[in-house]
């Protein structure tokens, strides 16, 4: 089972997250802003982030390409899950980016799956 | 660049467009919310506890609350923009902004806890009286105390303070949380009330409940402001102070 990183700003939806991946036998840290997710990719290293677009601050474009400028942080898979993607999603697997998930879809089967599918 | 797409869908659009736009993505996140705790509720493999059912079923009892709360409040702000409808919907009394503070606050409260937030009311004794619709200033209330709990961070509460300036009352609602980008703030001061208005800094808000709180007081002969603070936003909705006693 894998250690990730919940980047989620709103504290409800990310109980729900946490609940669905510790399910799965996953250990799951969440931080809901984009510089505490850097300072937590960079300290724990996890094995997947799991990333909203929509942030205070800064937004999961921008942590993103920070996660890209960083060689160490740039081989860790991340899952996209928001609710504001157009339709068909970008393609971001130039960012490091397994699988996008849509939030408002979104249920347990389909999340383990994606997160399964991007380790 | 592709990042910026996400952005746009939140960016100003002029004309009734922008209410429709900003309540749909206003409305995603409640919704998705009631999705997944239904899902939660209904999953056996999660082997939820009776105590834990109990309080997955009060956050789906006071989310669902704050969307309808959310399209009564359009409804009505709508209603409002009809000067013909106006002059017949209410009448303004004067009203004790402490007490619809303080019942607001008991409301939210059950929300608040939810969001890891606390709420404090540095009301004075003697009530500040203002020139209002109770109903209607209730509903402004609820929406600046919401807006500050969505955006504060866990752990960290939000404050309402008033201040009487000459013949005006000030209501302050103010949080702690990461504050709104500099270069939001002049344009929403000069814009506020207009169309909502998305800002950075603020997560994923569109600006909805600020526009609607800005119709429900400028209804009132009050009005919205964004307020100065080192820390955190402080929004106010400034209204006549009413010299006659409120008789509740």
């Amino acid at each position: 089972m894998a250690t990730i990183l919940l980047i989620e700003d709103d504290v409800l939806l990310a109980d729900c997250y946490v609940r669905w991946l510790a399910s799965a036998g996953h250990k799951i840290q969440h931080v809901p802003d984009a510089q505490s997710a850097i300072n937590a990719a960079d300290e724990h290293r996890p094995d997947l982030i799991l990333l909203d677009m929509l942030l205070p601050g800064a937004n999961g474009m921008q942590v993103l390409h920070i996660l890209q400028s960083h060689a160490d942080l740039a081989t860790i898979p991340v899952v996209v899950c928001s609710n504001a993607l157009p339709d068909p999603a970008p393609n971001l697997s130039a960012y490091g980016v397994k699988n996008v998930v849509n939030k408002t879809t979104l249920t347990r089967p389909v999340l383990c799956a994606a997160i399964a599918g991007a380790i | 660049m592709r990042g910026q797409k996400e952005g746009e869908s939140l960016q100003p659009l002029g004309g009734p467009g922008a209410v429709i736009v900003a309540a749909a993505h206003e409305l995603k996140t409640p919704l998705t919310l009631i999705s997944h705790i239904s899902h939660i509720l209904a999953d056996e493999a999660l082997d939820l506890s009776a105590e834990e059912q109990a309080r997955y079923v009060q956050r789906l009892q006071l989310v669902s609350q704050r969307s309808l709360r959310l399209i009564q409040q359009l409804t009505m702000s709508y209603r409002l923009q009809d000067a013909a409808q106006l002059a017949f919907a209410f009448a303004l009394q004067p009203v004790n902004m402490r007490e619809v503070c303080e019942t607001a606050l008991h409301e939210l409260t059950p929300y608040a806890r939810e969001y890891r937030q606390e709420l404090q009311c540095a009301l004075p004794m003697r009530p500040h009286m203002v020139v209002a619709n109770r109903d209607i200033l209730y509903d402004v209330v609820i929406n600046l105390v919401d807006n500050a709990i969505r955006h504060n961070a866990p752990g960290s509460a939000v404050q309402l303070m008033t201040a009487r300036r000459a013949d005006r009352v000030r209501l302050h609602v103010h949080d702690t949380g990461e504050g709104i980008a500099p270069s939001d703030i002049t344009r929403l001061r000069r814009t506020m009330g207009r169309a909502p208005q998305p800002f950075s800094g603020h997560g994923a808000t569109s600006g909805l409940g600020l526009y609607i709180a800005q119709q429900l007081a400028g209804a009132m002969g009050g009005r919205i402001g964004l307020g100065r603070a080192p820390q955190g936003t402080t929004f106010f909705v400034d209204l006549l102070h009413a010299k006659q006693l409120s008789l509740w």
